[in-house]
């Protein structure tokens, strides 16, 4: 019995010294998670915005990532001749806003296509994308992936 | 008529899962064996009744039943037949259905294998089951019902989005699913325990092959949808952190978690709690995951417009984190662990360090998902965070685990000894600065990029020494060539080698990662034919266009020549355009591996002109090949440890228990 107990409080001694270094590595993750957090979370971050209030944010619009959605206006998109560029503009209840993209365009875009442009306001007011999410509005449900994800920077 | 029997079925499946949840509890609370036994009954009448209505809406397609509304969302006549299966479950209520058919057979199947095994726990598993059965009934019956109809009668169907008409899409969204769902059994015995109180190992050694199998499933889903993307949707890669990519893999990260945790608690006794959470986690998740997909609450390319069924799945959500969380509160204290860590260099210790790594990654995904409604609730407002986030932070995370993974298969339980560690390790650290000064010579430059490769690499190289070392044992033992003594390995212990060639294949895919995220050229371009254009190491020539019409579809093809230092070859990059379907002309990608580089050429053909113009996005992704190499090593390893084993017999065990004793003692009681 006597044996038994010294064990035990063997063991007790240390499980604590080991309980200790187990917690100090839990911090220690914890703290490096959050560094990474706080770290990462301007560069990967947009704001939603309607059009109204992309207009309303001034010239922090110019650096500020954001991110707006609506519908393509039929009849506005231009496609330029020798390069990918497309031009077009996207409505919704607020207003209307002129969009610049290069890349991709996916599939489904077209006129009325529900879109999701992120990127930031240029000088001329003229919205300049560098994501392009497209949503087929024509079904009433849809397994649509659209062709235009972010492409990683090499 | 297909509708009235379809709706029945699934009606009176309904009925037979909501009896069957409650005599079951009822059974064993009262000690009335015949209501279990009539629970488990129900379990199979459930089953069979939902095979009925699957089979039902199969035939409702086959025969172009268009008076299916589903039928005509997801059909058309001209349809070629293998896609009139995906068709089941392209839309909402058709995958409700495949899901609860999914959950249903597995369920036949526990109640088969485990009903005599496991007697205490059993009633309750059926009652757990059977109540997510019949939330997924519910939602069929009442809310979105595949059997709906349409009148006036249309001639043909709208038919399945031509996205979707890809030999990927077949198997990809079933093997996910089927993840999803096999995570509700290890699940299902987790709650068991904790209702009865029998808190000890049984319950994991009872769902061992569940939570792999369930593992298996979403690593396949996983995979699958990775190559889908990169070949079908053409930005030119596999992985781009959206929504709902990042909730299929969040169970997937719960499970790997979950299979090594398991193992801490079968061998010490620890963990105990933690085991438990983690399978409430990966359950919830898993539920989440659909949540996510089908309530349309947030903005994802693969956005299904919202539905009326996204608060219902809220609801079970809410409930179902409720009721577990409250019974693992009132079960704590049985819930104590009988051995406490003995060292830090232990194997247990890397494992509980590999799940918190893993909980973390899990946490830092979760946040970024939900950030746009944390963000509306605190600050009125949604943000949104892009891939930059998630491959900032996750990426340290995972490069982390890869490194631990590589540490891990080096100590033993309990406690190690520092030296024998070190002794061990000269060759493999030889190794892996070998590949890493190549990387290095071959044009890695940041920290990041060496870091990784040398992670990686080490990983890679502790886990072929390991396959290694035991196959010499074995060869010298049993007197066997080498290659059948590396085989011999997998027979030996076949949980631990099949993990191990997990291993293998994950750092290999880690490889692939690093190569194709650092190493990417990529190049958009709009050229007339007789132009070209340098990406990389190669240039690409433009040739012209042609146009064929088939049925059903017209076909634009762009011939480009494709030129590096010492080879060429043609490629075709098209466009079609599927009737039904002419303001959504699909981009047919061409990938070709160039050997030995092992880079992928990906050429998208983006859009094309009357004049012969054509624009196109071209991507050199470095050693993507490998990516799907490391994925089957993946699989094929989880498919070995996951392999039921044979039933040992006691003649042969001393054998192998001759071999070199300590290193080759399995780590695993077999049952």
């Amino acid at each position: 019995m006597a044996e038994d107990v010294v064990v035990a409080r063997a063991g007790g001694s240390s499980r604590r010294a080991f309980d200790v270094k187990i917690i100090v590595g839990g911090i220690v993750i914890l703290l490096a998670v959050a560094y990474l957090v706080v770290a990462a979370l301007p560069a990967g971050t947009a704001y939603y915005l309607t059009v109204s209030e992309l207009a309303d944010m001034g010239e922090r619009a110019q650096t500020q990532q954001t991110r707006v959605s609506g519908n393509v206006v039929p009849g506005t998109i231009v496609r330029s001749a020798d390069s990918q560029d497309i031009r077009f503009q996207v409505e919704d209840e607020s207003g209307r806003l002129t969009v610049m993209y290069s890349g991709v365009v996916p599939d489904i875009f077209g006129d009325h296509t529900q879109v999701v442009v992120e990127g930031t306001l240029g000088e001329d007011g003229i919205y300049s994308a560098e994501v392009l999410l497209a949503k087929c509005p024509s079904r009433f449900e849809e397994a649509v992936p659209t062709g235009s994800e972010y492409t990683e920077p090499g | 008529m297909t509708a009235n029997i379809g709706t029945a079925l699934l009606f009176i499946a309904f009925l037979a899962a909501l009896y069957g949840a409650v005599a079951s509890v009822l059974g064993a609370r009262l000690r009335v064996p015949e209501l279990v036994v009539s629970a488990r009954n129900a379990v199979i009448a459930v089953a069979a009744l939902v095979a009925l209505a699957a089979l039902t809406l199969m035939y409702a397609f086959v025969t172009h039943d268009f008076s299916l509304k589903y039928v005509v969302a997801q059909t058309t006549r001209a349809q070629p037949w293998p896609y009139l299966f995906s068709g089941f479950y392209g839309g909402q209520a058709g995958s409700l259905l495949y899901w609860s058919l999914t959950l249903a057979l597995l369920s036949t199947v526990v109640v088969l294998v485990h009903f005599r095994s496991d007697r205490q726990l059993i009633p309750y598993v059926i009652t757990v089951l059977l109540t997510i059965e019949s939330f997924f009934l519910v939602v069929l019956n009442f809310i979105s019902s595949p059997f709906e109809t349409v009148f006036p009668v249309p001639p043909d169907g709208r038919g399945l989005n031509p996205l979707l008409q890809d030999p990927g899409m077949l198997i990809h969204p079933p093997m996910l699913l089927a993840g999803y769902m096999s995570v509700s059994i290890p699940f299902a015995f987790g709650i068991a325990a904790l209702i009865t109180g029998q808190v000890n190992n049984r319950w994991l050694q009872a769902t061992r092959h569940w939570a792999l199998l369930a593992w298996l499933f979403l690593s396949l889903g996983n995979l699958l949808g990775a190559w889908w993307a990169y070949h079908v949707l053409g930005w030119g890669g596999y992985w781009g952190w959206d929504p709902v990519e990042n909730v299929a893999i969040l169970p997937w990260f719960a499970m790997t978690a979950y299979v090594h945790s398991v193992l801490v608690q079968e061998r010490r006794g620890m963990l105990k709690v933690w085991n438990m959470v983690l399978i409430i986690v990966a359950f919830n998740l898993a539920v989440f995951g659909t949540f996510v997909v089908r309530s349309g609450i947030l903005a994802s390319v693969h956005s299904f417009a919202v539905s009326e069924i996204g608060p219902y799945f809220f609801g079970f959500l809410a409930v179902s984190l409720i009721v577990s969380l409250t019974l693992l509160m009132l079960r704590l204290p049985q819930l104590r662990d009988e051995h406490n860590f003995d060292s830090m260099l232990s194997r247990e210790a890397t494992f509980l360090f590999n799940n918190l790594l893993l909980v973390a990654v899990i946490c830092v995904t979760f946040l970024g998902v939900i950030f746009p409604l944390l963000s509306d609730a605190v600050q009125g407002r949604q943000i949104n965070v892009g891939p930059p986030f998630y491959q900032q932070v996750n990426g340290p995370l995972l490069l982390a685990l890869v490194a631990l993974m590589g540490f891990g298969m080096l100590v033993p339980w309990r406690r190690g000894a520092a030296r024998a560690l070190f002794r061990g390790l000269r060759i493999t650290l030889i190794g892996a600065a070998v590949i890493t000064t190549a990387a290095v010579v071959l044009g890695a430059r940041s920290p990041w990029t060496i870091l990784s490769i040398a992670a990686c690499a080490f990983a890679l190289i502790v886990a072929l020494r390991e396959f290694h070392r035991t196959a010499i044992a074995l060869m010298r033992a049993q007197q066997t060539p080498y290659p059948a003594a590396l085989l011999a390995v997998f027979r030996y212990n076949r949980r631990r080698y099949g993990g191990y060639l997990v291993h293998v294949g994950i750092a290999i895919m880690g490889l692939a990662i690093i190569g194709s995220s650092f190493f990417q050229a990529e190049r958009s371009v709009s050229m007339r034919p007789g132009q070209s254009v340098a990406v990389g190491q190669y240039t690409v020539a433009y040739q012209g266009l042609t146009t064929w019409n088939e049925p059903g579809k017209q076909r634009t093809i762009a011939s480009l020549l494709v030129r590096n230092a010492n080879q060429s070859f043609e490629v075709a990059p098209q466009k079609v355009v599927y009737q039904n379907w002419e303001d959504q002309p699909i981009s047919e990608v061409v990938i070709k591996t160039v050997y030995p580089q092992f880079d992928d050429v990906y050429i998208v053909m983006a859009a094309y002109g009357e004049d012969g113009t054509a624009s196109f996005h071209i991507f050199v992704n470095p050693l993507v090949a490998f990516l799907w190499l490391g994925g089957a090593l993946l699989v094929l390893g989880g498919l070995i440890s996951w392999w039921p084993s044979p039933v040992t017999s006691p003649t042969t065990a001393p054998a192998a228990a001759n071999v070199r004793a300590r290193r080759l003692t399995p780590d695993t009681v077999s049952s």
